[in-house]
């Protein structure tokens, strides 16, 4: 069972964040008859329960507790949500959501919105400093954006996020 | 048989989730419109009251999921923003229909129910959106 798990993780980082919890969880998968202590920490990072999904200091400390208490309204939200519509939170999306974060930190000052979409994906909404409205939403294998000031609409796939974020921080400064 | 378009001159709402609207620094995601074969009402059949308590009663799965307001816009205005989409210029109708209620599958009955058939993308939706007047949640 935990090396099934360790296997979801490796299908999960296919654009290698050098010194992630990942790639240490991957190593950990490589040395699994040496360090089985390790394995208990993948059990950890990426929990099977929905409530269990907890942001990372960091994620709050951008979207604030506004942004933290929408989050945990929506991680509750059931599948079927919105008159059966909705589909519930996608854990991959929240992943991929705080690595966006991570790289963001300068974001705290516009002070983001959480959203959440029918796909079960977060969404990050605010304005850049001319006023125009900026929305990124986090998919599992990739990310959707509308950058208003441009009227450009498109998405990147995961290998691109680090290029993304670079663009983000320039629409920013 | 093809559906009836509403006309021009009626004005329509869409629903707005908790999830869609932050309140606390009124901010809207495009969730509101994007899509396909979003589901809108016409005001011209029942009025925003009427339509809340439907709303409720159809969309508030969730304890915690509410809808908190809605979005009303001109029909014309509608098709107007969709032309005017410079990246992809977009021909949009609201088409009519109405829903019948069905206890047993838990539909709610809404004669004023209508449709827009095409596909909203994330920037059409925001164009969309920066146009709705905002009605909160009275009920």
């Amino acid at each position: 069972m935990n090396l099934q798990i360790t296997t979801n993780q490796a299908n999960i980082f296919p654009f290698g964040f050098g010194s992630s919890r990942a790639d240490e969880n991957l190593r950990s998968h490589k040395n699994y008859n040496k360090q089985k202590a390790k394995l208990f920490e993948v059990e950890i990072v990426e929990p099977k329960q929905k409530e269990n999904l907890a942001l990372t200091t960091q994620t709050i400390a951008v979207i604030g507790i506004n942004g933290k208490r929408r989050f945990d309204e929506f991680k509750n939200y059931p599948n079927g949500w919105y008159g059966g519509k909705g589909k519930e939170i996608s854990k991959r999306s929240v992943f991929i959501f705080e690595q966006f974060i991570k790289y963001l930190p300068e974001l705290k000052s516009f002070r983001p919105s959480l959203f959440f979409t029918l796909e079960g994906n977060l969404s990050l909404g605010w304005e850049d400093k001319n006023g125009q409205s900026i929305e990124v939403e986090f998919y599992a294998d990739r990310i959707e954006y509308f950058i208003k000031s441009t009227d450009e609409e498109s998405s990147i796939t995961l290998a691109y996020i680090l290029q993304f974020t670079e663009k983000i921080k320039n629409l920013l400064k | 048989m093809p559906r009836p378009e509403v006309l021009s001159e009626e004005n329509i709402v869409r629903a707005i989730h908790k999830a869609w609207w932050d309140e606390q620094e009124n901010r809207k995601e495009s969730s509101i419109f994007k899509g396909q074969n979003i589901s809108v009402s016409r005001l011209s059949i029942l009025n925003l009251d009427e339509l809340f308590v439907i709303f409720h009663k159809q969309l508030d799965t969730s304890p915690n999921g509410v809808i908190i307001g809605a979005g009303e816009i001109n029909v014309r205005q509608l098709k107007e923003v969709g032309r005017n989409f410079t990246a992809n210029p977009t021909e949009l109708t609201v088409e009519v229909d109405p829903i019948k209620g069905d206890a047993e599958k838990r539909i709610v009955e809404n004669p004023a129910h209508a449709e827009i058939p095409q596909k909203i993308s994330r920037g059409l939706a925001n164009k969309i959106i920066d146009e709705l007047i905002f009605h909160r949640n009275q009920i």
